[in-house]
């Protein structure tokens, strides 16, 4: 290898180096901080000296945390599948239907997405107390799913129209009703794209603070970023930082592990060989 | 296997495009129809209706004596092959061909028996358990016939299958694919935009333009007796060479030269324009004719193909607004004042470009057509 490419590979491999060290410093001083004892949280040090688990134990003896992390899931997956449906099918005839208004339909989901959602905290917290949503899943379930579908809408929409028409045409023909050739050809072509839409829904209202922040108040629904806010120390004179850096760490587990499971799967070019290309 | 009729079809896009005039078409039993014409004149909108996936504006398609026009194309147990192929690609082979046969709940041993047996046909055996994406251009093919074949279906409707193969395959499918349809006899109506797919592979051919039937006929009445002057421009390569002419009795004056045609002095005493159509075939060089008339031919090109012999060459025509327009349509050579001429001579003439050559007419092969209808005039 001539002196050029040595060169090259070392400003890369740096390179790479120094943004995934940028990057993942935080995660690394708030996995440090989770396993220190209290006593030695203000100690200064990065590495902790005696590492323990003493918060993680912590917080799962209290009733709040286990109960937040179950509506996290809970919450979070529920939105991201009715999203997700509700987003395929929508896509899918924005797509392949020519209806009037079709893009007026697009317009408006991407009008939603830019809608601010601190905009519309305050109506939907009179509102939701008004018709018995306020503290409950599906009060959470809504919000979020409405501002996850315009993103869903067009993961989904962008995928479908890389799909040759076809495709369904032919599904047809081989005695598909339309619902078993979207079943059966369209979906599963359309894969990565659900599995991308389905990630970022579920990031979003599994980091969401806002919502959950104003529209929760107990155990029933309040989820894990709600309840971290609401962490108290063991004395009235401490802060439970120990605690909140290990519940931090427990929160990242689920959406690390879905990432790299789905990971495998949002592979490009699921369609080659469709066509002729 | 089934009679295939159409009665005043006709399809209007909701965009006001009118894609089909009002046909009326009868695809025999077994038959093997080829529909052809230039691009964008309808062939795929007529396939998409007797399939079911368009409506028709108006009309009526019947199947087997069953009035089909409003059933779903799920239902009409018909098998088409795309253009594009449209094969499964996160299918194996055998789940492409197993799909219709899986959405008509067949059992399991019966849809095993039945993909074995079409791969046989096919020679896809091997290749069952791969993947679309691993698959070359003319295997893909097949297994879109194969799919099509699996489900023993009333029909097959082709839209230009081989149009995306290479040369060299494309006349091996071709020559594939009517030896297939004879072995299995189902009607097949075969939509291409070549002429020469149509000629070798149809029993009778419908030649479609701007949505209208030009002509049905089997490829010899096409060629022999088009019924205008788009069909004798669009069916035979090198295509049929035509000029302007005037016709006064029994004499055709061509702009470079005039002939007596057989069968004597015809009704209109006066003399009329026509367009003259002759095919390359009816040159022959001066000599071997004998008496007949004769021009000189300044030959500007010359294609040896070892059998045959294309000597083309430029005659000093203007042409009149209709012969413009088709020539355009259909691709002919020629500038506005001159006409390109191909004929076809033995391969023993020695001629070489830039020489002259003496040539004659077989004047009982002349067509003529009416230059403002573009309709046929019959002689004799
Ligand atoms: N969905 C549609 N909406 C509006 N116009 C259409 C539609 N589909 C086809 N057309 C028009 O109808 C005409 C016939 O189209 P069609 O696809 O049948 O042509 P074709 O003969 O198959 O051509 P090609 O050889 O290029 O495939 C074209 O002018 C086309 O633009
Ligand atoms: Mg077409």
């Amino acid at each position: 290898m001539n002196e050029r490419g040595i060169l090259e590979r070392l400003f890369w491999r740096v390179g790479a180096l120094l943004v995934i060290g940028y990057a993942l410093l935080p995660v690394a001083w708030i996995l440090a901080l989770s396993l220190k004892p209290a006593a030695a949280l203000g100690d200064g040090r990065f590495l902790p000296r005696a590492p323990s688990l003493e918060h993680y134990r912590a917080i799962f003896a209290d009733a709040q945390f286990p109960a937040a992390l179950l509506n996290s899931l809970g919450i979070a997956a529920l939105a991201t599948l009715a999203s997700v449906l509700l987003g395929m099918l929508a896509a899918y005839a924005i797509v392949r239907l020519r209806f009037r208004g079709r893009s007026l339909v697009l317009g408006a989901a991407l009008a939603i997405a830019m809608f601010p959602p601190v905009a519309v905290i305050g109506p939907l917290f009179e509102l939701w107390r008004g018709i018995g949503l306020y503290d409950t899943w599906p009060g959470l379930i809504l919000p979020y799913m409405t501002f996850t579908l315009p993103l869903a809408i067009w993961t989904l929409a962008a995928y479908f129209r890389e799909i040759p028409w076809d495709l369904d045409q032919a599904a047809r023909v081989d005695g598909a009703t339309p619902l078993q050739a979207f079943r059966y050809v369209i979906a599963p072509l359309a894969a990565p794209g659900v599995f991308t839409a389905a990630i970022l829904v579920f990031i979003f209202a599994w980091n969401d603070f806002l919502f959950a922040a104003a529209l929760t108040s107990t155990n029933a629904a309040r989820t894990v970023p709600a309840a971290i806010a609401f962490f108290t120390g063991s004395s009235r004179f401490e802060l439970p930082t120990g605690s909140i850096a290990a519940a931090s760490v427990v929160v990242t587990v689920p959406v690390t592990l879905l990432v790299l499971v789905f990971q495998r799967r949002i592979v490009a070019g699921l369609t080659a060989g469709a066509v002729k290309g | 296997m089934a009679e295939i009729v159409l009665e005043g079809i006709a399809k209007r896009f909701a965009d006001g495009t009118q894609a089909l005039q009002p046909t009326d078409l009868r695809i025999r039993d077994g038959e093997f129809f080829v529909l052809v014409g230039p691009s964008g004149c309808g062939k795929s909108t007529l396939l998409k209706i007797i399939v079911g996936l368009e409506r028709p504006s108006a009309g009526e398609v019947r199947v087997a004596g069953e009035v089909v026009t409003g059933k779903d194309p799920k239902d009409r147990n018909m098998a088409m092959v795309f253009q594009s192929y449209a094969i499964y690609p996160h299918m194996t082979v055998r789940e492409n061909m197993a799909f219709p046969l899986k959405l008509a709940r067949l059992p399991a041993t019966e849809i095993a028996a039945r993909v074995e047996e079409a791969a046989a046909i096919l020679e896809l055996t091997e290749l069952l358990g791969r993947r679309p994406a691993a698959l070359s251009g003319g295997q893909r093919q097949r297994v879109a016939m194969g799919r099509a074949i699996v489900r023993q279906p009333a029909a097959f409707l082709l839209d230009e299958p081989l149009s995306n193969l290479d040369a060299k395959l494309r006349v091996q499918m071709r020559t594939e694919l009517g030896r297939l349809q004879r072995r299995l006899g189902t009607t097949t109506v075969y939509v291409t935009h070549d002429q020469t797919e149509a000629l070798t592979l149809g029993e009778r051919i419908a030649v479609l333009r701007r949505g209208a039937i030009q002509q049905v006929g089997t490829p010899r009445d096409l060629y022999q007796d088009p019924a205008n002057l788009f069909v004798a421009g669009f069916i035979g390569a090198p295509a049929m060479n035509l000029l302007p002419a005037t016709l006064a009795g029994d004499r055709l004056r061509l702009p470079m030269l005039e002939l007596a045609l057989p069968g004597g002095p015809r009704g209109g005493s006066g003399a009329c324009e026509v367009i003259a159509g002759i095919r390359p075939e009816h040159f022959r060089v001066a000599s071997t004719v004998g008496e007949g008339a004769r021009f000189r031919a300044q030959v500007e090109l010359v294609e040896w193909l070892g059998a045959d012999l294309f000597v083309h060459f430029d005659v000093a025509a203007p042409h009149g607004a209709r012969l413009g327009a088709l020539a355009e349509e259909l691709g002919l050579p020629g500038e506005h004042d001159r006409r390109r001429l191909v004929a076809r001579l033995g391969s023993d003439c020695r001629v070489r470009e830039g020489e002259a050559l003496a040539l004659g007419i077989d004047a009982a092969a002349v067509q003529l057509f009416d230059p403002d209808s573009g309709g046929r005039i019959e002689l004799g």
